[in-house]
């Protein structure tokens, strides 16, 4: 192992190293709502930065890929293109399984034709998480190789140790950060890599769930689960959308135009989803996927077949946000049923 | 309910449950004494039996839907009853297909084999009810066969499900707007509380009768008294104690007879004898029986405001329109169907110029001479605690980082009431009401030979003020068709797909036909969000003499090919 690359923070000069990247950044983080709730969002009074959560926070995919995106305004024959946001934006605090799905978005909206909205928006950010040394009761991050710590695809990682953070740099934008602040940090003993070591252990150890996705595509593959499987989840299921709406790698969109009036409006992009009966109808009505059923599958051999055949990975980083399925249709259960089979 | 009757000085105050569950709250006053759901949503998982009527659950109350689905699986036995095969009926042990607005035969009919065949819990007749041999005398004539004549559900089935219900130990009703939009809708509510309580399944844990209400906050609009004859908490407005209980509070004298409902204000109107009209959130122009004598009523009014966060078709009809905050840009409370109030924060800042509507009517009654002062939404929830007993020990604190209270709660160290009427009826005993089956207003005949039912779509909630904003919920709700039962269909030979114009007494709505055998012979079945249609111009706005709630679920249509 390698002391290059890595450094030790004190914990208590996180607060002032963000006070400093506040003026040449904009930060986002953790955040408390009202009530209990812990929000992912813009950073304002630096001392409201919740490093230690312990709960789900929303995922980041809306920053890259907003519900509801402006592409440009027609005005009769006039178009004025609406430009995604270009300043420098740091994504701090975030789940390692998020800097994940935004490597797996980026996968996605970055092959040919490119999106130009996604891809300056990328650009512009830096992503720094936390390795999750208490991982939810719902997660099975460390099944899809996306937790609780990372080996790449982050730009600065940060690893809770006693009073202080082991940094570890994970690209040329990380370590571009790491030089223009390099007063911040302090050099690393090599006991103190075997001490991370020890915690992304510990870490593992704690995650509850774990899946054999290796098993649940072979199983697909050969053509083991009938029909009737899908048509028995889909009793279940009420079609709300909801779990392709939490899914932080879910990218099903619909581009339609926001008329104001005969001949001005907006076109926009909204999130849309494969559960939809809407979404795989022609404009003639003949719908490829007509039951939910149908649907569902498809959903769940996108995410296990389809992206595995694409980009090598399952479309799904473990983080267990679609349990909140009402109908226990979330990857998990879903996934342990098929290999229950 | 303040500012109509401290401000205004009128008891002509009424909210949208008129329209979908007042006889659900005058039904459930009468015989238990309470208004509202007896137990709660946690409970339906674990019941035994589980009736449902009148309600497509999986589709309108989605949650509720999925709790009955799991409780299935867990071993409950489901009964449906309902004019269309709904999706719960796929996991019902029995389905009764009865014909709109012959509701009252049915659960008469059970009961009266309920009590012959010796089902009936004596014990719990004798010790908590009142008025039980009336109702004896009253069904003898609901045999069996009678009963089929009228509804189309076979004896053996009503026999079979009778016998269900009555042998559990424990078993819930669960019902919604397909019992109460019907002239007898009271009625309807009333025998299905005599149901309840002839086999002991209600005042337990896992029984009772269970409403579903429609929106988040319809429940709070009538605990708060937004009704023409009682202040918040169903205290009665010709109650002189009452009364003088809230003149004292709010330092003026208030009008001591009931006001007007929602459906005779607009017919008043109509006739010009009712002058002026303060629409809070609410789209008449859309979602009432009846459009043309709405739109009559609207047109004739010498000043009209309306309060919304959109610009509604009612609005237009209005003389100013004042901006309010959506959900999301205010704070307050909502009380949901099972009698939990909870507390909403705030999370968005509000956009452009509107204001919450606390503070729009404590601003309106300031300028018309009457001040409302209060700091925030806190405050009110003391004023209501302070002058409404079932919310008494309701406070913001106890609110907040929690899933609220269920009333009755009576002061600070009531915990709230999962399930009522335990031990006895909040009327101390419950009341046994004989109820006549009387056909519905219009029945059809040969110039409207069909009777059509309606109901709403998953996609789009009542008149669309919301929901029609979203392009993916417009795609999703696209085609929308007229069921029609195939044998029906092949008479007058129509297709599936083909186009067909719908005549009813008061207008007609073209519209694609979906054959099929959901739906009963002789019955057709249209939701009220047709793309570009307002279905409305055909149903009923005939009464319920009770609670006066609209036929919606009922009126006589003529179909043609065209």
């Amino acid at each position: 192992m390698d002391t290059e690359n890595r450094y030790i923070i004190k914990a208590d000069h996180i607060l002032p190293l963000l006070r400093k990247l506040q003026m040449q950044f904009e930060i986002l983080a953790p955040i408390p709502g009202r009530g209990k709730d812990i929000l992912f969002g813009p950073l304002k009074k630096i001392e409201d930065v919740i490093i230690n959560y312990n709960q789900m926070l929303p995922s980041p995919k809306n920053i890259l890929f907003p519900q509801i995106e402006y592409l440009f305004n027609y005005e009769s024959k006039n178009i004025k293109e609406y430009k995604p946001e270009n300043f420098g934006k740091i994504l701090f605090g975030l789940h390692s399984c998020d800097v994940k799905s935004i490597k797996i978005l980026s996968d996605f909206f970055l092959r040919q034709p490119i999106d130009n909205y996604f891809k300056s928006r990328l650009e512009n950010i830096t992503l720094i998480n936390i390795v999750c040394t208490n991982p939810f009761d719902t997660s099975f991050c460390e099944s899809t190789r996306s937790g609780p710590y990372l080996k790449s695809g982050f730009d600065l990682q940060l690893t809770p140790m006693e009073n202080k953070y082991l940094i570890e740099i994970g690209s040329q934008k990380g370590a571009e950060l790491i030089k223009n602040y390099r007063w911040f940090f302090k050099n690393i003993y090599k006991t103190e890599i075997e001490e991370q070591f020890e915690i992304f252990l510990q870490a593992e150890g704690k995650l509850n769930r774990g899946i054999d996705f290796s098993t649940v595509v072979k199983r697909i593959q050969n053509k083991e689960i009938e029909f009737s499987f899908w048509e028995t989840l889909a009793l279940n299921c009420v079609d709300c959308g909801s779990c392709t709406y939490i899914c932080p790698v879910c990218t099903c969109f619909n581009v339609v135009d926001k008329a104001y009036s005969d001949n001005t409006g907006d076109r926009v992009r909204v999130w849309d989803a494969c559960t939809y009966r809407g979404f795989t109808e022609m404009a003639g009505g003949s719908n490829p996927r007509k039951s939910l059923a149908e649907r569902l599958r498809h959903k769940f051999l996108h995410k296990l077949l389809y992206t595995i055949k694409d980009f090598n990975y399952p479309g799904c980083v473990g983080c267990g946000r679609c349990d909140i399925c009402f109908g226990h249709i979330g990857m998990y259960e879903v996934a342990k049923k098929i290999i229950n089979y | 309910m303040k500012f109509a009757r401290a401000v205004l000085g009128t008891n002509n105050v009424d909210n949208c449950a008129r329209v979908c569950h007042s006889s659900t709250v005058a039904g459930l006053s009468a015989a238990f004494g309470s208004g509202a759901m007896t137990n709660s949503i946690n409970e339906i998982e674990e019941a035994d039996v589980i009736l449902v009527t009148g309600s497509n659950t999986t589709e309108q109350h989605p949650m509720i839907g999925e709790r009955i689905i799991n409780a299935t699986r867990k071993g409950a036995v489901l009964i449906v009853v309902d004019p269309r095969k709904t999706y719960l009926t796929n996991f019902a042990k029995i389905h009764l297909a009865q014909f709109p607005g012959t509701d009252i035969a049915w659960i008469n009919g059970m009961m009266k084999i309920i009590v012959d065949e010796g089902l009936a819990d004596r014990t719990f007749i004798e010790l908590r009810t009142e008025n039980y041999n009336a109702l004896v005398n009253h069904i003898a004539k609901f045999s069996s066969e009678y009963v089929e004549k009228i509804t189309g559900i076979p004896a053996k089935d009503l026999i079979k499900a009778s016998r269900i219900y009555a042998r559990a130990k424990r078993a819930m009703i669960i019902y919604s707007v397909g019992i109460t939009q019907h002239i007898t809708g009271t009625d309807n509510v009333l025998a299905l509380a005599d149901l309840s309580m002839l086999t002991a399944h209600v005042g337990y844990p896992r029984t009772g009768l269970n409403p579903l209400r429609g929106q988040n906050n319809v429940q709070g609009s009538c605990d708060m008294g937004a009704l023409p004859n009682v202040y918040s908490g169903y205290q009665k407005v010709e109650d002189e104690t009452s009364r003088k209980k809230f003149e004292l509070a709010w330092g003026v004298s208030l009008p001591q007879n009931p006001g007007l409902t929602e459906i005779e204000m607009m017919e008043l109107s109509g006739e010009k004898k009712l002058k002026a009209m303060y629409i809070i959130g609410e789209n008449p122009a859309v979602n009432h029986p009846d459009l043309n004598m709405i739109k009559r009523g609207l047109e004739n009014l010498d000043f009209l405001v309306v309060q919304d966060i959109f610009l509604t078709e009612t609005a237009q009809f209005a003389d100013v329109i004042l901006p309010g905050a959506s959900f999301a840009e205010k704070e307050g409370t909502f009380t949901n169907s099972e009698r939990r109030v909870q507390w909403l924060e705030k999370a968005l800042p509000e956009i452009g110029d509107n204001w919450p509507d606390w503070k729009i009517i404590s601003k309106l009654s300031e300028r018309m001479g009457y001040k409302m002062e209060y700091s925030s939404p806190k405050e009110i929830l003391e004023e209501i605690a302070l002058l409404t007993p079932i919310y008494g020990g309701i406070f913001h604190d106890r609110l907040v980082n929690n899933f609220g209270l269920q009333w009755p709660c009576f002061d600070r160290n009531h915990e709230g009431t999962p399930f009522l009427h335990k031990g006895h009826f909040t009327r101390e005993r419950g009341h046994f009401t004989p109820d006549e089956f009387t056909p519905p207003a219009e029945v059809p005949d040969n110039e409207y030979p069909f009777i059509l039912t309606t109901g709403r779509s998953y996609y789009h909630w009542h008149a669309g003020t919301m929901t029609y904003k979203s392009s993916t919920l417009e795609r999703e709700c696209k085609y929308e068709y007229i069921e029609i039962n195939p044998q029906d269909a092949e008479k007058l030979k129509i297709k599936n797909g083909d186009i067909v114009k719908i005549t009813s007494r008061r207008g007609e709505v073209k519209i694609k036909a979906k054959v099929t055998d959901t739906i009963k012979k002789g019955v057709v079945f249209l939701t009220l969000h047709v793309f570009n249609q307002t279905i409305n111009l055909l149903t009923n706005s005939a009464l319920d003499p009770k609670s006066k709630i609209p036929e919606y679920k009922v009126c006589a249509v003529r179909l043609e090919k065209i």
